[in-house]
């Protein structure tokens, strides 16, 4: 393998940073963590889209990145919806406990 | 200084080939300016005009079909060919289904109405992009925007924190879920060179100018194969990746639930047709066996979990695994039968899985615990209109011979003979044979006599069971029945007269099922 | 690629992996998302190298900015404790999923190591020519202007979606 960065070497970034999202959300209980290695997966996908389009020379592969950013930026959207109304239902339905919690 | 002028090439009839997405989009909007404008209560008013709008869709799909549609539009990014048109047929069923037994349930949980039917209609759009998207962009903004839409509806039962982290545990593991398919789709864009499915098809088939031989034994489309595998393995509930199922189903509002559990997977699997059995079609060998290995561990796994079950929703959501397994099979056959088995397969589910649900959601909005199964007992001779089309249900779930569940069973299992795969067809019927008991348990529950002390529930099922269901209804005549909602009666009779139709003359439906995959196999260029 | 190519390839390639890294690994979300921070903006980095000027300042812009402060605000919101509704971990899921996540890693970099010209086409400079914005613009709004109408109904369920559940908030202290 050259050492010379070549689209390989992007590629395997790629699946390292991927891989590295995997094990967050398979490991960690976290949902904001897990929320983001997801994330992290997105973008390592998203690194994979621009060297295949710079390898082929088309612009395809940016323009699916670009949607993809769009894509992830309503989905942090939802989904950060979902985990304040979580917190704050939590939170009428417990307060003690959750007084305990952030104390 | 040079002026860069784009001239985008788009005419009326590439509009026309989307009609029915934009009569879902721009029904989207009207239903939340109605929202703003309208003051007071308005469930009525919103969900006539949801039907109203799932109606033109509808029509506009027809018409489509009628003239055969365009083979592919908007720069090839998006078809309206029979295929995708048969699939939209299922889920816009299936959505006015849900749409008919929401109202209940948006009076009970005080749901903002306009909100709710938006986010449906946000779902149908995604779910009639993914039968008729062309392009590896549009099915991943299509798949998005579904889920984004059922996250939200999944978890919008107020003082439920159960439905909200439902929806929050659906929207973790689906977006997981997504971004293996994602890397997926970007293997195979590496390998092939392009986004639209129809190129990635020529470029393996070896015809594509530019495109190397090497690409089908390239290992970068073996890991992308798997990927999409595993995303698309995820979506529709196949076993290993099913866990969040049962969870999900039991936690979600039951008119989401009925409405999710048939057509995101109808729109799933036209998707997963389209990639595998169509664009991938020249290189089968590298994904059949892991085909055949999920369909033969769904098919297990989901008929033997469903024994266990007490729960109605939870039942179903195993049930609803088992039948995946069973189209599995069908797809896996990857002949016209097989394909048309799918799409077949799919209108009748929709009628007999939809309708199990509209059971559950009525007695649910009476206040009972309607998905408990153990609380059905008796219930045939207290409300004989409600508990008859349910064994109809349970009948046709089961696949017993006049009903549509037994015809769509019987072309799947067909189609993969045909293909010479008869070990899936032999796990097929013993499963099957399996998911009888389970199916007659709910019925046999029913038409228990009911008992004042406390009876085991779980009885061993009679074999002559299934007669009963004929020889009771003259009896029990004279018993009061309580006056059903019109909505709900309109949905489960629908249902029901669906599941029985399909079942006796199924030949009509099966031919446009089969036509339509003569024109998606025309597109690809298969046989 | 030149030699400072080379060298600034690998030193955003090792800050990105170590950022990664922080993400799965940090104790709280807030470490976790300054980590995500700090990858996302060593990929605008790569995205240069690349050639792809449009998508490095889309990301910086849109991702490490705008997502993320939104990211940070919320956990702020919250305040940095866990809130472990998600269940108990199945036993030994933990080595399980490390060893799974291990072999697709392997598999990935095996196969790329062992054929690199996996990737089919030549270098091209159909991106260079006339500058990377303008061919990925006319790309944007002629072959892929369907997807691109597409994220409007997306963006619209996100927001409808986004609202509603924090109206059904409000609906429960009024009641």
């Amino acid at each position: 393998m050259n050492l010379t960065p070549g689209p390989e070497h992007f590629l395997v970034l790629g699946a390292i940073l991927f891989t590295l999202g995997v094990i967050g959300v398979l490991t960690r209980r976290d949902p904001l963590i897990i929320f983001m290695s997801i994330e992290l997966m997105l973008n390592s996908v998203n690194l994979t889209f621009a060297t295949f389009s710079q390898q082929l020379g088309s612009a395809d592969g940016q323009v699916f990145v670009f949607i993809v950013m769009t894509v992830a930026a309503a989905e942090v959207v939802v989904g950060l919806a979902l985990i304040v109304s979580i917190f704050q239902t939590r939170q009428q339905i417990d307060v003690d406990e959750l007084d305990q919690m952030s104390g | 200084m040079i002026v860069a002028v784009i001239h985008i090439n788009v005419t009326l009839a590439d509009w026309g080939s989307v009609l029915p997405e934009l009569i879902i989009a721009g029904g989207m909007l009207l239903l939340m300016l109605v929202d703003v404008f309208v003051p007071g209560k308005k469930v009525n008013l919103t969900t006539w005009l949801t039907l109203i709008i799932l109606a033109l869709a509808f029509a506009a799909s027809w018409n489509l079909w009628r003239t055969g549609g365009m083979a592919s539009a908007l720069y090839g990014t998006v078809t309206s060919d029979r295929f995708a048109m048969f699939f939209d047929f299922s889920i816009l069923i299936s959505a006015a289904l849900a749409v008919l037994i929401s109202p209940g349930y948006i009076s009970t949980s005080a749901f903002d109405s306009g909100e709710y039917y938006a986010l449906i209609l946000g779902a149908v759009l995604g779910m009639m992009l993914m039968a008729a998207g062309l392009s590896l962009m549009v099915l991943f903004i299509a798949l998005e925007l579904l889920s984004l839409a059922l996250y939200i509806l999944s978890g919008f039962e107020r003082f439920r924190p159960r439905s909200q982290e439902a929806g929050f545990k659906y929207f973790l593991l689906s977006s997981f879920a997504s971004a293996f398919l994602l890397y997926g789709f970007a293997l195979l864009y590496g390998v092939t060179g392009s986004t639209s499915l129809i190129k990635i098809s020529t470029c393996l088939a070896g015809h594509a100018h530019g495109c190397s031989a090497a690409a089908t034994s390239s290992p970068l489309l073996y890991i992308g194969i798997g990927l999409m595998l595993v995303g698309f393995a995820f979506k529709v509930s196949i076993v290993p990746f099913h866990m969040w199922t049962p969870d999900v189903y039991e936690g979600a509002p039951t008119p989401v639930t009925a409405f999710m559990s048939v057509a995101t997977k109808a729109a799933l699997f036209a998707a997963f047709i389209r990639v595998f059995s169509m664009s991938l079609s020249t290189v089968e060998s590298h994904w059949y066996g892991a085909l055949w290995a999920l369909a033969i561990a769904t098919m297990v796994v989901g008929n033997i979990a469903a024994l266990a079950q007490s729960n109605m929703k939870r039942l179903l959501a195993y049930s609803g695994i088992a039948h995946a397994g069973y189209i599995l099979v069908a797809m896996a056959a990857n002949n016209a039968l097989g394909q048309s088995a799918v799409a077949f397969y799919f209108l009748a589910y929709t009628f007999m899985n939809i309708g199990a649900f509209v059971f559950v959601a009525y007695l649910e909005t009476t206040g009972r615990a309607g998905d408990e199964i153990a609380s059905y007992r008796g219930i045939f001779y207290r409300n004989p209109a409600l508990a008859l089309p349910m064994a109809i249900f349970m009948f046709s779930l089961a696949g017993f011979p006049p009903t549509a569940g037994f015809f769509a069973k019987y072309v799947a299992f067909q189609a993969a003979v045909q293909a010479g795969h008869v070990d899936l067809v032999v796990v097929g019927v013993i499963t099957s044979l399996v998911s009888v008991v389970y199916y007659l348990r709910v019925v046999a529950v029913m038409f228990l006599q009911p008992a004042e002390e406390a009876a085991p529930v779980e009885q061993p099922v009679p074999p002559e069971q299934p007669p009963a269901v004929e020889q009771v209804p003259a009896s029990a005549e004279p018993v009061t029945r309580p006056q059903l909602p019109w909505n709900i009666d309109v949905g489960i009779w629908t249902a029901a007269l669906g599941s029985i139709v399909l079942g006796i003359i199924p030949t009509g439906l099966l031919t446009y099922a089969s036509e339509s995959v003569t024109a998606v196999r025309a597109l690809f260029g298969l046989p | 690629m030149t030699v400072v190519a080379s060298i600034v390839f690998y030193v955003a390639a090792a800050i990105a992996i170590l950022g990664g890294i922080g993400v799965v690994s940090a104790r709280s979300p807030m470490y976790s998302g300054l980590s995500l921070i700090l990858t996302l903006s060593q990929l605008a980095v790569l995205f240069l190298l690349l050639g792809a000027q449009f998508i490095a300042a889309a990301q910086i812009l849109i991702y490490a900015g705008a997502v993320m402060v939104l990211f940070l605000f919320v956990i702020a919101l919250l305040g940095v404790e866990a809130y472990p509704f998600l269940g108990r971990h199945l036993p030994g899921q933990r080595p399980l999923s490390v060893a799974l996540a291990a072999i697709l890693l392997a598999g990935v970099i095996f196969f790329v190591a062992e054929n690199p010209r996996a990737i089919t086409g030549a270098h091209s400079t159909v991106l260079q020519s006339g500058g990377n914005v303008e061919v990925f613009g006319r790309q944007l709004f002629t072959s892929f202007f369907f997807p691109f109408e597409l994220t409007a109904p997306l963006l619209i369920v996100a927001m409808i979606g986004a609202v509603a559940l924090s109206r059904s908030r409000r609906g429960d202290t009024n009641a």
